[in-house]
């Protein structure tokens, strides 16, 4: 049934998404770039979760029924009740409440690690795809050793020294993923650097920077965009796992992985909703993130969008065949 | 091939001296000294003075970056500070859990994944397609932590069949080592069933395209051997590449999954050593880690020129 669905809307609306760039008009506006995102029923669906965690996250205050780190020692390890719709924990602190405020870490930690991550990849892979040389060589001998490392591992390393805490876990993931940035930027830059509108650009006296800010960058960056919506769903996973072994959030902050954590530890008395509820919640939340990226590849990359446009239509002709024979 | 060898062991070389600039890095990338950071706040001025003897502090950088890397060279990885063993010793313990473990995992993972690719591959777009689709996205989504106390609780609490935690080798018996190894290496394979299943179903499609493919279809061989033999092997470069991948994947997958089941390994102890800030240790396993992902890489690209001559 849900497929269904998916095909109606992807006939009814696909025809709007191939028009929405008028021929003679430079760019879509601001608003039409996101309208695939409404032709794409993964997509919207993806897209409403996502929504759904952030408001959360902004007004958990509000919201929660209960202050998350509030202790309660006569009332431990209860079940689901009208007053704590998820039970309570090890020290009778409201689990549902913890569990909204838990988006906020997740939340931020993963926007932060991306961030960081494109703070550094950005500007290195530019140096090295626009400068060339010894820079390049340097910059990118760099950048395999570090994806040499196994991320975590490494991300480890980097908190034993700062400090565990969740902005230096989230600094440490970002550090990890900032090479795959790099690497895919240097790409983007060696295939964009060569059009005749950069070396217009140049012989008509335009600095580097100039060069690399009005004309090179907004040419090569919506694969970044798409690899940034990809490392969101991995950074999401590893502040959960960060937080699960000690060394992102730190107690009394409620965060999935550090509620999963204390569940672990009393894995034979806590209520099973309470081993279920965190987990389920970062399943879905990195499910939705992964689809929204996938969507987004699709739509920037025309070859794969129309591929599967194509594999829908015949899905869609096999089943009207089927449901005639 | 002996060339082939060296060439590529001498372009491992710049890879690996950086590796060591960052793992020597590590403890002086913090704010604080490190003696005071390992010691806390509260320790005497002497014990400070110790460990910043024992740890070469009072050196400059480069001397002690030096004298580091030759120690290291010659598989001296330095002492433990919290606990009064080698790291060498350490790591000898820890190594064999956590190869065994990732060996399960990647094993696994080939295992269901190829043939689930091949299955998918077959028939796109069909109801069993999309599930096997479907199924491995939800694969590279699910926390492994989480899969493994959803599990323990399954096998171990509520049916009691495997052991909740710890850990055997194969050396203790190979029955004893299976149960305790199954569920770990199940969870530390579930992103690697993912990637391999969707590799392996995109390089079919395309393979299955092929116009040789075709060809063979219309002189009349039987499917079953354009599949295994003809598609297959056109699509083993990418199966390569995606195992090399997978020991990466699933070496970092290990970490949290081993701290789970309290086993005894390479990441059960990097997490303790990162909790208490033992240095030596966390040193002495990163390095362990890079080496073990560099000697992967080379053998894949050994791999890569036996399977496909055509690759110079």
């Amino acid at each position: 049934m849900a497929d269904e669905t998916v095909v109606t809307v992807d006939t009814v609306d696909t025809p709007d998404v191939a028009s929405a760039a008028p021929a003679g008009r430079p760019g879509r506006s601001r608003a039409e770039k996101f309208d695939f995102l409404w032709a794409d029923t993964r997509a919207k669906v993806a897209l409403s979760w996502i929504l759904l965690v952030v408001v959360v996250a902004i007004l958990a205050p509000l919201i929660a029924p209960h202050d998350p780190i509030e202790q309660d020692l006569t009332n431990v390890f209860q079940g689901p009740s009208g007053s704590h719709l998820l039970g309570t924990d090890d020290i009778g602190r409201d689990f549902f409440s913890r569990l909204l405020y838990g988006a906020r870490v997740s939340m931020f930690g993963s926007f932060l690690a991306v961030f960081v991550a494109m703070l550094i990849g950005i500007p290195v892979g530019l140096a090295a795809g626009y400068l060339g040389g010894i820079v390049e060589n340097v910059l990118m001998r760099i950048v395999d050793s570090v994806l040499g490392f196994p991320a975590i591992v490494l991300a480890i390393g980097i908190i034993a020294a700062l400090g565990p805490s969740l902005t230096n876990a989230m600094v440490a993931i970002g550090v990890t993923f900032s090479p795959s940035v790099a690497r895919l930027m240097r790409g983007q830059v060696l295939a964009t650097k060569n059009h005749l509108y950069v070396d217009a650009a140049e012989q008509f006296g335009s600095s580097s920077l100039r060069t690399i800010r009005r004309h090179i960058l907004p040419n090569a960056i919506q694969p970044i965009i798409v690899q940034g919506a990809l490392l969101l769903a991995v950074a999401f996973l590893a502040e959960a796992a960060l937080s699960f072994i000690g060394l992102g959030a730190q107690p009394p902050t409620a965060s999935w992985g550090g509620m999963l954590s204390r569940s672990a530890q009393y894995l034979q008395v806590s209520p099973s909703v309470q081993v279920y509820s965190p987990g389920v919640a970062i399943t879905l939340t990195v499910l939705a993130i992964n689809a929204l990226g996938d969507s987004l590849r699709d739509s920037l990359d025309p070859v794969a969008g129309t591929e599967r446009r194509v594999r829908r239509a015949i899905v869609r002709a096999e089943r009207a065949r089927r449901q005639r024979a | 091939m002996l060339r082939l060898i060296g060439t590529r062991l001498a372009a491992v070389i710049p890879t690996l001296l950086f590796a060591t600039f960052t793992i020597f890095g590590l403890q002086h990338i913090g704010p604080a000294d490190p003696a005071t950071v390992i010691l806390g706040e509260n320790a005497t001025e002497e014990r400070i003075a110790e460990v910043r003897e024992q740890l070469g502090l009072n050196d400059p950088l480069v001397v002690q970056y030096v004298k580091w890397v030759g120690k290291v060279a010659r598989g001296d990885l330095g002492g433990s500070i919290i606990r009064t063993e080698q790291v060498s010793t350490i790591i000898g313990r820890a190594l064999p859990n956590t190869v065994q473990l990732v060996l399960a995992g990647v094993v696994i993972s080939v295992v269901i994944g190829i043939p689930l690719g091949i299955f998918a591959a077959t028939r796109p777009n069909s109801g069993a397609d999309i599930a096997v689709t479907s199924g491995s996205a939800v694969g590279v989504s699910v926390p492994n932590f989480w899969l493994a106390l959803v599990l323990v609780t399954l096998f171990a609490i509520n049916w009691r069949l495997l052991p909740a935690r710890g850990f055997e080798t194969i050396g203790s018996g190979l029955g004893t080592a299976f149960k305790h190894t199954i569920l770990p290496a199940f969870v530390v394979s579930t992103s690697g069933i993912a990637i391999v299943t969707r590799q392996v179903r995109g390089a079919m499609i395309e393979a299955l395209s092929a116009d040789s493919v075709r060809t063979h279809r219309a002189k009349g061989l039987p499917w079953r051997t354009i599949l295994w033999k003809h598609a297959l092997r056109n699509s083993a470069v990418t199966i390569i590449t995606v195992i090399g991948l997978l020991v990466n994947t699933t070496l970092g997958a290990t970490v949290v999954v081993e701290a789970v089941f309290a086993i005894p390994g390479m990441g059960f102890r990097v997490i303790n050593a990162a909790t208490a800030r033992d240095f030596p240790v966390i040193q002495g396993v990163v390095l362990t880690y890079v080496l073990i992902v560099l000697a992967v890489n080379l053998l894949i690209d050994i791999a890569y020129r036996i399977i496909d001559p055509r690759i110079s």
